[in-house]
């Protein structure tokens, strides 16, 4: 008798089982989100409540202004305005969908400040789900939020912030007072907490000592080092900032429980409902009626969708109304097809030219500064202790710079949406930008300067670190012109290397970034943060430190006059385009799109640069 | 059997540990994974930072025993702390594994309802118009590179006809958003199984006993389908067991094209962001599905077959 019907048999039952086992494991993981029905009472609405209207749009790279002065004698608080209450024009329902990129959800994120990393800080309070003490409004103005007013000391080492009375934290877990203003900032703060990795940009360690709580209402912040731009940095999304964490909620977490949705509690009219960074976090709203703004949708869901392609796809097929970070080829797509397309920041992107480590000592204490990787042998380097060098290298670095056609890369690169970039990042059609800056491109003249460097065949066997297109841009028009043979290194891990390097500055490559100064406008607000001894110990964007450029920032960061500020910015442009130190290739918005069928309008204000697209949006009015 | 068993058994242990060896030596090869940790920290580290995270990772010991550390980690099902999401690897995992199984399992049906019984018509129809599509069909789905062609699936479904979304998981068990995806990443082996079954078929279809049972009258749908078919079995079946596998374990491209939240896109964005905790967590557990998916066929051979055993 065959035994192949036996054989089959056993073949059919180990497929089947097989099945079977695969079957049930698919069935586990994680349930699927369930519609969250919001329990609060309906809102009740105790003024009219007016449609936000969609103000104009701030200039994209317009920064709140600096205070002009500060009170020298008894000082006396500097009270703002708080925004009314708006609520939107009926009881929340609905579900907002959008497709963000993996920074807005894949991240992690932490239900307490030392374990929430720069941009789950960001996206906590983007998301409308943490709230900082200060806002910056339409008109880039400073609106009250967490907090109702300050006071600036006339030695200028303490700010006291008068918090708003109140203000209910999510999940029942009480009112916030100015101990948990304080907790917020200490936590983050890794002076206090070594292990915190909330302060990314290095900004709360840099200004602050410690905050401490005077009064429940009354936090007093010590301050290690003014600076003019603190308030809108420090206190107001326009820097990293800390969102209010409830003190109560944040010391119960645990390394277990620190991803936990229900244990970020924060003040916003949004809180989690669930969170996956694979895919997606599911915002509610918190309240029935916030003291600030009410969602027109019951939840928000944000959705993890890495390719722009399907972006544009869920957008246009109306699975989402929102799409984050969408290229700039569909740019143009989804405006004809009748999107709204927002301009909501302006990125400038800039040649770094790393390995220029000529300060010797910090300015504030005089330490000695520590450049292992510190080359003058590299072509763009000179070395300051030798005037013929500084010479050589300045001019390489300006026939590196005058062989950039800028114009092209803006056209052809992106679509004809972005600029030509000189100085970072002062916009070319702005009232501030000088033609003194502009960059010619000259290739004739730059093969003179090069002759005159001692390169008069070129050079090679260096790397710049950019992207494809743009670094493959650069290197192609400098081997063609100069005879300048660099090789283009685009690994993200070489973005990380360099990250790592620039801490012992050791980076002597070219490279092109978007450094902190890209948002750095209008022109009072100090420039240079990211390149000076300043953040020497955190990153050095610019892998250079420059005696000038510290001089610069710290100047600009005591003075108090805003002309006088900016006069000083003008001087460092100067300086920085003299040397050519850096040199600005295009600036490119950064763009918001969303369903203007679904969505009303939505409050425009300035955002962080490195933000996410999606921001205020408890502010969005959304028709389900 | 007992010697089989143990044989096999020590055979996918080396294997096992093989790959170890060379996903944790990959891992040290690509650089200090201090390097990793820092990411997108603009902050970056102090040199105070930078030495008591290479004493916590235990840098400062020798390699062989820093492979120890790991490993025993590893055995009690710690996979380390994935440097982008900060989260622990082997929870991402459990996140992600379902879903990948999900869509494996729906391509893997598509591929063999679709597959076998195109190779039944191609074989039972030999030489006609049929059996020409069949063989179409499975060329062009072996030709065609699934990542364009679910591009173009999503322009033409999602975009232009708006009959089916463009990606993601949808709510629970949204069929909708299955179809797409597991058809792009059926069709492959889909094609695979059609050319064996219609092999397997025209053996078997020429067989004494097919012609004897046509000789008594049978039925023709019988003849094809409980004469032929079963005995054209043998080597799809074996073959889809594998196949379910290599779907779970190669759906990257397909779960990056459709934002598929599965272990697929997981390994994407490791990759993507040098995250090698994660990369070597993601790759033991394709490892270690293969070793246990062979070693059982392994052993369904060994009770089929009494021949395997004594190799």
């Amino acid at each position: 008798m065959s035994t192949q019907p036996s054989r089959v048999r056993w073949a059919l039952l180990l497929s089947i089982g097989t099945a079977a086992v695969i079957f049930a494991a698919s069935c586990g993981g994680e349930e699927p989100a369930k519609e969250v029905a919001t329990s609060a009472p309906p809102p009740t609405v105790t003024q009219p409540a007016p449609t936000t209207a969609a103000a104009a749009a701030p200039t994209a790279t317009q920064r709140a202004s600096t205070p002009t002065q500060v009170a020298t004698a008894a000082p006396s608080p500097t009270a703002i305005a708080a925004p009314s209450p708006t609520t939107a024009p009926r009881k929340p329902t609905g579900k907002l969908r959008v497709a963000a990129v993996s920074e807005g959800v894949g991240y992690s994120m932490g239900a307490a400040p030392r374990s929430c990393p720069g941009g789950c800080e960001i996206f906590k309070y983007n998301q409308g789900v943490s709230e900082t003490l200060l806002f910056v409004d339409e008109k880039s103005e400073l609106e009250a939020r967490l907090a109702t007013a300050w006071t600036i000391s006339p030695d200028l080492k303490f700010i006291d912030v008068k918090v708003r009375s109140g203000v209910p934290f999510h999940r029942g877990f009480g009112e916030m007072t100015a101990e948990d203003v304080a907790f917020s900032y200490n936590d983050a703060n890794p002076n206090i907490v070594p292990e915190s990795v909330n302060d990314q940009a290095g900004e709360v360690a840099t200004a602050l000592t410690k905050v401490e709580a005077l009064d429940p209402q009354t936090a007093r912040f010590h301050l290690r080092q003014f600076q003019v731009d603190m308030l809108q940095t420090l206190f107001a999304p326009l820097g990293q900032s800390v969102g209010i964490y409830s003190k109560k909620a944040a010391e119960s977490v645990t390394k277990e429980t620190n991803t936990n949705p229900e244990k970020i509690v924060h003040t916003g009219p949004l809180q989690y409902a669930t969170w996956n960074p694979q895919e997606k976090a599911l915002l509610e709203v918190a309240f029935g009626k916030h003291w600030r703004r009410t969602p027109s949708f019951a939840q928000a869901e944000i959705l993890l969708v890495p390719e722009a392609s399907i972006r544009v796809g869920m957008l246009e097929s109306g699975q989402v109304e929102i799409a984050e970070a969408l290229a700039a080829k569909d740019i143009k797509r989804v405006r004809q097809a009748g999107f709204a397309v927002e301009s909501i920041a302006e990125n400038c992107m800039t040649l770094m030219f790393g390995g220029n480590y000529w300060t010797q000592r910090t300015p504030d204490k005089g330490d000695p500064v520590v450049a292992p990787g510190f080359n003058p042998e590299i072509p763009w380097v000179g070395n300051p202790k030798d005037p013929s060098s500084m010479e050589r290298a300045r001019k390489v670095r300006w026939a590196l710079a005058m062989t950039i056609d800028r114009q092209a890369i803006a056209d052809t690169l992106f679509e004809g949406l972005a600029k030509p970039a000189y100085v970072e990042c002062v916009p070319v059609d702005s009232k501030d930008h000088q033609s003194k800056w502009v960059v010619p491109f000259d290739p004739g003249k730059a093969k003179n300067f090069l002759k005159e460097a001692g390169y008069p065949d070129g050079f090679k066997g260096l790397r710049i670190i950019s992207t494809a297109e743009l670094g493959g841009a650069l290197v192609a028009n400098w081997r063609t012109t100069l005879g300048v043979e660099l090789n283009v290194d685009t690994t993200p891990g070489g973005n990380q290397v360099l990250r790592a390097r620039r801490v012992k500055l050791e980076v002597n490559e070219l490279s092109t970034l978007s450094s902190p100064d890209s948002q750095d406008y209008p022109l009072d607000i100090p420039k240079g943060k990211g390149c000076t001894v300043y953040h020497y110990g955190g990153l050095n964007y610019c892998a250079a430190l420059v005696p000038e450029w510290d001089q610069y920032f710290f100047k600009m960061n005591q003075e108090l006059d805003r002309e006088k500020r900016r006069q000083l910015a003008i001087e460092f442009y100067d300086f920085t385009i003299a040397q050519m130190l850096r040199s600005a290739i295009y600036s490119m918005p950064v763009f918001r799109v969303y369903d203007q069928k679904k969505i009303q309008d939505w409050r425009l204000t300035p955002v962080f640069q490195w933000g996410p697209d999606v921001f205020n949006i408890e502010y969005a009015t959304f028709k389900p | 059997m007992g010697r089989f068993l143990a044989r096999r058994l020590a055979f996918n242990l080396i294997a096992v540990i093989g790959a170890t060896i060379m996903v944790f030596g990959v891992s040290r090869a690509a650089g200090d994974p201090r390097i990793l940790i820092i990411g997108d920290s603009p902050w970056g580290m102090t040199d105070a930072q930078w030495e008591e995270l290479g004493r916590k990772l235990h840098l400062d010991k020798p390699i062989v025993v820093q492979y120890s550390i790991w490993l025993g980690g590893v055995l009690k099902g710690d996979l380390g702390t994935s440097a982008r999401f900060r989260r622990p690897v082997a929870q991402l995992i459990r996140e992600s594994l379902p879903n990948t199984l999900r869509l494996a399992l729906a391509a893997w049906l598509f591929a063999t309802v679709v597959g076998v019984s195109f190779g039944v018509l191609a074989a039972v129809k030999r030489g006609t118009v049929w059996d020409l599509l069949a063989r179409g069909f499975a060329l062009l789905g072996q030709a065609i590179p699934f990542f364009w062609l679910g591009l173009i699936a999503i322009y033409l479904f999602s975009f232009e006809l708006g009959w089916l979304p463009p990606g993601g998981r949808g709510e629970g068990t949204a069929v909708r958003h299955y179809i797409l995806p597991a058809i792009i990443m059926g069709w492959f082996p889909a094609a695979g199984y059609l050319r064996l079954t219609r092999s397997s078929m025209l053996e078997v279809l020429d067989a004494e006993y097919i012609k004897f049972a046509r000789a008594k009258g049978v039925a023709n749908p019988r003849v094809i389908w409980v004469h032929a078919f079963r005995n054209a079995l043998l080597v799809p079946v074996t073959y889809s067991a594998l196949l379910m596998v290599g779907l779970a374990t190669g759906a990257i491209v397909t779960e990056t094209v459709f934002s598929w939240p599965g272990m697929g896109r997981l390994v994407a964005q490791a990759a993507e962001g040098n995250d090698y905790p994660l990369l070597v967590g993601t790759t033991l557990v394709f490892v270690s599905m293969y070793v246990t998916v062979v070693l059982l066929l392994d052993l369904v051979y060994a009770v089929i077959d009494p021949r395997v055993r004594h190799r």
